[in-house]
């Protein structure tokens, strides 16, 4: 059965690579403030699930709906205005080499037709919330890989977004930043965001759950199942 | 998200929004290959509409002023010059369609054919014809019963309605005509298609950023415009300046004689062919834009 007003919801939905499936016959829903772990081996899918969720690829199979609504891939304009409501922090940044790191984090707020001078109180609060007050003029290829997550998260939150979607949020920095991350996280899920992250650091999520309530799904086999007691 | 107006639009095009412009890197913009050849393709493109324009006119007035004036030249020995002459203008004055008569006086014939065998050639030493001019309103004019009634009464008069050159004329003009459209035309597509592959080729090399700005909500408007603003102001100012040195050439030809005397006629004859003129910068940076938002328009289409 699936919850009340899931913000993001899976029917039947599957996805594949040409004849290659790569998951078939997902149900879930993702509830408004749930915190979720996705974890699964690598090449299992996590990446192209997250995609799925952010609009970014439409499934193959089945449906995917978002925020109670089904948008067709035609119409590009409802599938733009839709992203603004879902924040995401990719694997590699994504960050535009030839702007300064203040000038990306407020790229939602351009995109959304919202001048960012009134907004320079807001822009400071996010850098310093991320601990990255000091690096605003810096750009994306001289910050360290810690840096570039905590930016990334940033500018995934600047439109305050409904859902928060993570891929490996913590892949590329050590424990005490990973830590950190996942406290910012927290503090997302207990203002009423959705947060979903990809990952495969099992200590990641044994540090979450002693602090947030967090479902583990876990993906394997073309299949998403509730991870067990061994997480 | 309301739509903006058009003015709005237009306005925020010109006068450009920096936060939007620089979502592109600046090499990727394109424009200055683009900005070179819009500076071309409107110096050809003036010349071509002011060849147009005025191979357009010299075939109306062809067509109706020149229509309007023919002449009968009396070819008769001496003897029955005067008389057949009296026959042919009363022939002419009762003619249904004949406007005016007159005859031309031989001073006036010598005049006419100073420029061709020069001032010393004597009227006594070259035989010309009795030269009678006649206005008329060809719409009432019957030339083949006005031939038949000359013949009758005077038949050393011979009926000319000019129509032997001026008809071939008037059709030369008109292929002119077609031909500086067609030129027109290339030139536009010319520019179209080169604006199109800049900025195709620029949404391809910039990949990663067009997907990192889908994936932030920005809408395929946006991208185009980030893309191609600045493509559209280059090619403005580069057509401004081709057609600047396009003017300047049209300002230095002859004014267009009162003879209607072909290559004197080729330059803009007043200030609605200079106005016309000037729409052909406004209309190349207009193509050059368009072109390069559709392109980017169909290439954004590669990513969801």
């Amino acid at each position: 059965m699936h919850a009340e007003n899931p913000v993001i919801e899976f029917e039947e939905a599957g996805f594949s690579h040409g004849r290659t499936p790569v998951f078939e016959g997902v149900e879930l829903a993702l509830e408004p403030g749930s915190f979720q772990f996705l974890v699964g081996p690598s090449g299992s899918g996590k990446t192209t699930f997250l995609r799925l969720c952010a609009m970014d690829l439409i499934p193959t199979a089945g449906t995917v709906r978002h925020f109670g609504k089904r948008v067709s891939p035609r119409n590009r304009n409802a599938i733009a205005d839709m992203r603004r409501r879902i924040g995401v922090v990719h694997q590699d940044s994504g960050f535009l080499d030839h702007l300064s790191l203040i000038d990306n984090i407020a790229l939602p707020l351009t995109l959304g037709g919202v001048e960012a001078d009134d907004r320079t109180e807001d822009i400071a609060a996010l850098l310093e919330w991320v601990d990255l007050g000091d690096r605003v003029d810096a750009f994306p290829a001289e910050l360290s890989g810690g840096e570039r997550q905590r930016a990334a998260l940033a500018r995934a939150v600047m439109l305050s977004p409904d859902v928060i979607l993570a891929d490996e949020p913590t892949g590329n920095v050590d424990w005490e930043m990973a830590q950190r991350i996942l406290t910012l996280l927290i503090e997302l899920s207990r203002m009423g965001k959705t947060v979903l992250v990809a990952t495969h650091d099992l200590n990641l999520i044994r540090a979450a759950k002693s602090r947030v309530q967090a479902r583990v799904l876990r993906l394997a086999g073309g299949r998403i199942v509730a991870a067990g007691a061994d997480l | 998200m309301s739509r903006p107006s058009l003015t709005a639009r237009a306005g925020r095009l010109l006068r450009g929004d920096a936060p939007v412009d620089r979502l592109a890197p600046r090499d990727a913009r394109g424009g200055r290959a683009v900005a070179f050849l819009a500076a071309a393709l409107a110096f050809l493109g003036v010349l071509a509409l002011a060849l147009a324009l005025s191979t357009g006119r010299l075939a109306g007035e062809w067509r109706t002023g020149a229509a309007d004036e023919a002449t009968v030249m009396i070819l008769a020995p001496e003897t029955e010059m005067e008389a057949q002459a009296r026959a042919a203008l009363d022939v002419l004055r009762a003619a249904e369609g004949v406007v005016a008569v007159r005859t031309v006086p031989l001073e006036e014939q010598m005049a006419l054919l100073e420029p061709w065998l020069g001032a010393q050639v004597a009227g006594d030493a070259l035989p010309l014809p009795l030269l009678i001019a006649v206005t008329a309103d060809r719409s009432a004019l019957d030339a083949d019963a006005l031939r038949l009634a000359l013949a009758e009464s005077a038949p050393g008069a011979v009926f000319d309605d000019h129509d032997a050159w001026r008809l071939p004329l008037v059709q030369a003009a008109e292929r002119m005509r077609v031909f500086a459209f067609a030129a027109l035309g290339l030139l536009a597509l010319s520019l179209a298609a080169i604006a199109g592959l800049a900025a195709g080729a620029a949404t391809r090399a910039n990949g990663p950023i067009i997907r990192t700005l889908r994936q932030l909500g920005a809408r395929d408007g946006h991208i185009a415009r980030a893309f191609t603003r600045r493509q559209g102001v280059l090619a403005l100012g580069g057509a401004l300046a081709g057609a600047a040195i396009a003017f300047a050439l049209l300002a230095l030809l002859p004014p267009a004689s009162e003879t209607g005397f072909f290559l004197d006629a080729i330059g803009p004859a007043d200030w609605s062919d200079w106005a016309i003129l000037l729409a052909v910068p406004f209309a190349s940076a207009l193509i050059a834009w368009a072109s390069a938002r559709r392109a980017v328009r169909r290439g954004l289409r590669r990513w969801s």
